[in-house]
């Protein structure tokens, strides 16, 4: 509250002055003839000229403004460890009744989670939030956490121009042992060993510890070695089948360790084949052919090995070999001696023609129920004596010809099974504009799953496992009909693909299959099959935790299911299991920084706090009391803190009181010109 | 480009060193492709002046037509020949450069 007099002219403050001017002037002369009489004069004179210059008196209604302390609460992970939680919110109880008995002051509360790069990003948010803030209104920033901040600003930086105290959670000597993947390639090829990295880091720093570091490789136990903490650690890892090998690596805590959960560490790496070898025979050169060619040398995962039967070698002419540009079909080599190390077989348009004796028929059928693949597609020749139903190989193929030769137009559908195998399922919603095919060996299902039908629903498609292996059989050979954009043409590429690595055994083109990905902490389940029903999957860790996941229908052949995981299932892998399927799955961890280390400490935030002149202590050895400080004053010392005391105000109202006013002035001035007339009138 | 008997036109079932017809001589031409082995690389067509038709050409009693010169009856063989190796480029495509590698494919598997 404040009086201030102040005054508003009613006329011109020259003409005012000039008026004052004038009465000097009378005085004056006055004093010089020595006219005592007449000073009186000057009394209404100047009541008159005060009255003109309108004094009043200005009252001002102050509200003092409250200074704001900002409380900036560490909510990361890394804060949930042991007690700190606990800690923390003691302190936020303890400040929060310290700052009640204190005038003038209201809190801002800062509660930060982990930030989406990771981490406890502290000042970031800190900032945003001042921003928004008059800063002469600052009473000073109270951190809680437990000092593992990682966006600390540069020494040039720290000055905040505000009292910044911090209170820590945590032990001031917590031990903490923390496992780094130094380095590991995210993909290998199968059958060769990856090389990886692993270091173990103890706080505080001391190397050359002994520990044990355990191996799993895809859930089972793999090796114990013997390591040595700050030590980089090579580890050579065979990767034994495509897709995911899931490595994990667990060392042996230290005695007292704050957190157990950067012990251990997963990786996932990817499993690439060795490139894929295809042999193709082709019975004779059609048209077909170049889709097979196309398709089979365009896929950069694929060796192929090719040959086309182009003269019958019961054919004899007069033309000398030497100008004819034919080699020996390597039968033997190809059929007997390496027909092992192919991954795929397949017949095009073949037909017996005593190339391939009969033993080598039976090599291939063994090599089928070794877990071999042949895929037949086939013309007209197939429909004859001449086909390879004729062959050993009728004991593996689904399809039996009946002998009858089709050659109608038709248009090939995906139905039944087809509708949810993954080699179809995805192109039966293009089938509506498909171009058509001429020839269909007329068959009839002896075995396996019909894909596609062609006229009048008979079988055109046909997948089938025998023993360890795949076949698959085309009956017709008119897939050139859409390569070519035959009336709108077909999906031959994606077909063929599909067709090619379902039977090579890619993991992707399952029919029974169980998957799962992690985003944040939700685990989705997926489950494709061929059934009508699926069981509900269960979900272990490896430390034993057990969560059960029921699938809901989302699409034809696919189920889903979510569960939220808990901190448990991190740095791990978890197996999914259900319907006699098990996948492995690596639940790497998404906190790298929070978890990387964890232990309480001073070190990293001191700086910040003595440029400041601030109070920094761990809750668990005392709290300190909040005091309120001049802004020039050191606003710590020991056992409290100091919050900035600005002392700023808002206006909120003025009253103004009028001193000589109105008919009052005028009454004083006429009184006391009627007293100066009666004392000269005397 | 002009088609060289390296071309697969050249050996895609006999052996040729030119691809003559009704005359011999003079260039084929085929579409340039971007490298030897890959799996689109057959050109789309065979451009010649050579009137492969003519030396090919018989009437109803099976006689040839006409007399390709300046090699006779043996140019017109040749002209067979050709007519034969350009159904199976049509149909083979570049199956007989793959022919070439195959030796070391087959040394691959040995692996």
């Amino acid at each position: 509250m404040a009086i201030d007099l102040a005054f508003a002219p009613l006329a011109p403050m020259s003409a005012l002055m000039l008026a004052g001017g004038a009465i000097a002037a009378f005085l004056a002369m006055a004093l010089y003839w020595r006219a005592w009489e007449t000073l009186w004069r000057i009394i209404p004179l100047s009541l008159l000229l005060l009255a003109l210059t309108a004094p009043y008196l200005e009252e001002e209604r102050r509200t003092p403004l409250e200074d704001i302390l900002v409380l900036v609460s560490d909510h990361t992970p890394s804060q949930e460890l042991s007690e700190r939680g606990i800690q923390r919110e003691r302190a936020m109880s303890h400040l929060q009744e310290q700052i009640e008995r204190l005038d003038n002051l209201e809190t801002r509360i800062l509660t930060v989670e982990e930030d989406s790069r990771g981490g406890t990003r502290l000042f970031s948010a800190l900032q945003e939030a001042l921003e928004g803030l008059p800063r002469e209104r600052l009473a000073g920033v109270v951190m809680i956490t437990d000092g593992q901040v990682h966006d600390i600003p540069e020494p040039i930086d720290s000055d905040l121009s505000m009292p910044f105290h911090v209170l820590l959670t945590g032990e001031p000597d917590e031990i903490d042992r923390t496992l780094h993947v130094e380095h590991a390639p995210g993909f290998g090829l199968v059958g060769e060993a990856i090389e990886a990295l692993l270091r173990i880091e103890d706080f505080p720093q001391d190397e050359g510890k002994n520990a044990l570091l355990h191996l799993r490789l895809d859930g089972v136990e793999r090796e114990t070695i013997a390591v040595q903490s700050g030590q980089v650690i090579p580890l050579r890892i065979p990767l034994l089948h495509a897709g995911a090998n899931i490595l994990e690596a667990e060392v042996t805590p230290l005695a007292g360790e704050t957190f157990l959960g950067n012990n251990r560490a997963v990786l996932e790496i990817q499993g690439i084949r060795e490139r894929l070898r295809v042999l193709l025979v082709s019975g004779r050169p059609h048209p077909g052919m170049r889709v097979w060619r196309w398709l089979l040398k365009g896929d950069a995962a694929v060796d192929l090995v090719h040959f086309t039967v182009l003269r019958d070698p019961r054919q004899s002419d007069d033309i000398p070999n030497s100008e004819l540009s034919l080699i020996p079909f390597p039968a033997r080599e190809l059929f007997l001696d390496r027909l092992d190390e192919f991954d795929l077989v397949i017949f095009d348009n073949y037909r017996l023609r005593g190339i391939l004796p009969q033993d080598y028929f039976d090599n291939i059928v063994r090599y089928i129920f070794d877990g071999g693949a042949l895929l037949v597609a086939s013309g007209q020749d197939f429909a004859t004596g001449n086909g390879l139903y004729n062959s050993p190989l009728s004991q593996v193929l689904p399809l039996r010809p009946t002998g009858g030769l089709l050659e109608r137009q038709y248009v090939p559908r995906i139905e039944g099974a087809g509708l949810r195998h993954p080699v179809t399922a995805d192109l039966a919603d293009t089938q509506d504009p498909w171009g058509g095919w001429f020839r269909l060996v007329e068959g009839e299902t002896v075995a396996g799953d019909v894909l596609m039908t062609g006229l009048g629903g008979r079988p055109l498609l046909a997948l089938h496992r025998v023993g360890e292996g795949r076949v698959a059989q085309l009956l017709s050979d008119h897939i050139w009909l859409w390569a070519r954009g035959y009336a709108s043409g077909g999906p031959h590429a994606d077909l063929l693909r599909a067709l090619a690595h379902w039977l090579m055994r890619e993991p992707e083109l399952e029919e029974e299959r169980l998957w799962g990905e992690v985003k944040e902490d939700v685990l989705t389940v997926w489950r494709a099959g061929m059934g009508d029903v699926v069981s509900p999957v269960e979900v272990t860790s490896v430390s034993g935790e057990a969560r059960r996941v029921d699938l809901e229908e989302v699409g034809a052949g696919r189920w889903r299911g979510h569960i939220e995981l808990e901190e448990e299932f991190f740095g791990e892998a978890i197996r999914l299991r259900g319907d006699g399927l098990e996948t492995l799955l690596a639940v790497e961890d998404e906190g790298g920084l929070e978890r990387d280390e964890v232990r309480s400490r001073a070190d990293l935030l001191e700086p910040v706090v003595e440029a400041n002149g601030g109070f920094i202590g761990w809750i668990g050895s005392g709290l300190p009391r909040v005091l309120q400080v001049e802004p020039q004053a050191l606003p710590s010392g020991a056992g409290w803190l100091g919050l900035r005391e600005n002392g700023n105000y808002v206006v909120g109202s003025v009253d103004r009181v009028g001193l000589l006013r109105d008919i009052f002035a005028v009454l004083l001035i006429f009184a006391m010109l009627a007293w100066c007339w009666w004392r000269e009138a005397r | 480009m002009p088609a060289s008997s390296a071309h697969a036109l050249g050996k895609s079932f006999y052996l040729l060193d030119e691809f003559p017809g009704r005359y011999a001589g003079g260039r084929v031409w085929v579409a340039a492709s971007e490298g030897e082995s890959g799996s689109r690389n057959v050109s789309p067509v065979v451009i010649g002046g050579h009137d492969w038709a003519a030396a090919w050409a018989i009437n109803a009693f099976d006689r040839p037509m006409i007399l390709p010169l300046p090699g006779r009856e043996r140019q017109r063989e040749i002209a067979r020949r050709f007519g034969v190796n350009l159904v199976l480029y049509a149909l083979t495509g570049n199956y007989k450069q793959d022919q070439v590698h195959l030796p070391i494919l087959l040394e691959r598997l040995a692996h």
